[in-house]
């Protein structure tokens, strides 16, 4: 049941989330309680934090956790990064405040994986950095959450990371061309026939035929095959991209070829690649316990 | 209301301080203005002296008057005993305990990708060189029970694999007081892998 307690709202064209109203002296406070996501948080003062959801009934927010950094606040393991939960929001004049949750997933085994946790933290910190704030989207919300889910189990988490990237690049509006020339639509057929390689330029949105590759300035040279793997992640049929062989000369070219494109059309940046990079050294240069 | 000019600046240092606000600002500008004149040339000669005497101690980077802080000074320590800690104060909140006799590294911070604080904006290097150095038989990682803080721990715990060193997490448990169904499932879950036996 829908309760709304601002007047004004009544005439908003569609009501999200379970809306409650708190007893309040001005009676302007209103609650809703959402599916959310923590994709971030920051400390606030000595005892509480700011964290940033992002929830299905209302898109990306920020709200205040009170109190949520001494160890017996309730709030406190609800206001950990890549936490699932149900999230009692009250809004004021300016941030949100979290008034209360429950744990719907704290995602135990995703957090006790180092690799695991820093494939996620790519995915989020991508999110955070693409979504704007209050724009509902549940299939964003719903990829997030699948995502999750597959980065606690998947036995190739890079793959999962790459297929989220694209899968939101979709929902973004930005998918890059993958089967046509992105320059003049001709289409690139028999992929999986041919032993060469294209190129794709963020620039042009995609890949690009052998005609219009003197055209691109910045590009990243990507093997047929890679081709095949980045639409076989697109199908949406894990069985398509189990069937491939994926050798490590693949996933560097689509990493690299999403990476570009990334920062080409949506001009981010991201921090977290950093530390992923510095594990994946660290794990082929161990440390020697004598100098 | 508009101030002098010596209060507006006043209120304006204050205000950066980390909880103060514009009205707490202002109650401890008042406060200042109340109390004698030496009460201000105490106060501002203590903020003075810490600022240029405190530096990092340069054996466990906490807080320290010389080269070496008191702790990594005194030989009744266990020099054996490495515990490592994100800030100074969690390695005060260890030592109001009591319990522990060791000694300490403080890495000055958590890991935190998202917001790009590496390995090498933490003082991991060094403590890495300290275990290297071989006096070192346990590693106690005491970093705050949050997803940053178990990175940092975990990434560590990796570090020192090569080293014949035993390393140990602080157990995560229930709340002393609290009834146990009032607990999350997180503290729950952790508290059955920190059991011990009896
Ligand atoms: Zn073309
Ligand atoms: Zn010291």
């Amino acid at each position: 049941m829908i309760v709304e307690a601002f007047p004004a709202a009544l005439s908003s064209p569609t009501n999200k989330g379970d809306v409650g109203s708190e007893a309040s002296p001005d009676n302007r406070i209103r609650t809703t309680t959402m599916s959310g996501i923590v994709l971030r948080q920051r400390p606030l003062g000595e005892r509480d934090r700011i964290v940033t959801l992002y929830t299905r009934e209302r898109g990306k927010l920020a709200a205040v956790a009170k109190g949520a950094r001494q160890p017996r606040s309730k709030l406190a393991a609800m206001s950990q990064p890549l936490t699932h939960g149900r999230y009692t929001v009250a809004r004021g004049k300016s941030l949100g405040v979290l008034t209360q949750g429950t744990l719907e997933d704290p995602f135990f085994r995703l957090k006790q994986d180092l690799l695991r946790m820093a494939f996620a933290t790519c995915a989020v910190e991508l999110l955070d950095k693409t979504v704007p704030e209050e724009d509902a989207a549940a299939d964003i919300f719903n990829l997030l959450l699948a995502s999750l889910y597959e980065f606690q189990i998947d036995p190739v988490p890079e793959l999962v990371l790459r297929s989220f990237e694209l899968e939101l690049l979709h929902l973004l509006g930005y998918l890059p061309t993958l089967k046509r020339c992105s320059r003049c639509n001709s289409p690139l057929a028999d992929l999986h026939r041919h032993a060469g390689s294209y190129l794709f330029s963020p620039q042009f949105g995609g890949i690009v035929c052998r005609d219009c590759q003197r055209h691109t300035r910045c590009s990243v040279t990507v093997t047929a095959q890679t081709i095949e793997i980045m639409v076989a992640l697109r199908s949406g049929d894990p069985m398509a991209v189990r069937r491939l062989t994926i050798t490590p000369r693949n996933m560097q070219e689509m990493r690299r070829a999403l990476s570009e494109f990334i920062q080409y059309r949506l001009d981010v940046n991201l921090k977290s690649t950093q530390f992923l990079d510095r594990l994946r050294w660290m794990r082929s240069h161990p440390v020697p316990p004598v100098e | 209301m508009l101030y002098p000019r010596p209060i507006a600046r006043l209120l304006e240092e204050l205000e950066k301080l980390p909880g103060i606000g514009p009205k707490s600002a202002q109650r401890i500008a008042y406060h200042i203005l109340r109390e004698p004149p030496n009460f201000a040339e105490k106060l501002s000669q203590a903020v003075v002296d810490t600022r240029a005497k405190i530096r990092d101690c340069s054996r466990c980077f906490s807080l320290s008057e010389g080269e070496l802080c008191p702790i990594c000074q005194d030989d009744r320590r266990d020099r054996a005993s490495l515990c490592v800690v994100a800030e100074p104060r969690d390695l005060m909140a260890v030592e109001n305990t009591g319990t522990y006799r060791g000694c300490y590294h403080v890495l000055q911070g958590h890991l935190s990708p998202i917001d790009g604080i590496g390995p090498d904006d933490l003082r991991i290097d060094p403590l890495i060189q300290r275990v290297r150095e071989g006096a070192i038989s346990e590693v106690i990682l005491a970093t705050n029970p949050t997803v940053e803080g178990d990175a940092t721990a975990l990434y560590i715990a990796e570090l020192l694999r090569p080293f014949p060193v035993r390393v140990t997490q602080l157990a995560m448990g229930l709340p002393v007081g609290g009834d146990l169904d009032y607990a999350d499932q997180v503290t729950i879950a952790r508290a059955f892998e920190g059991r011990r036996l009896m």
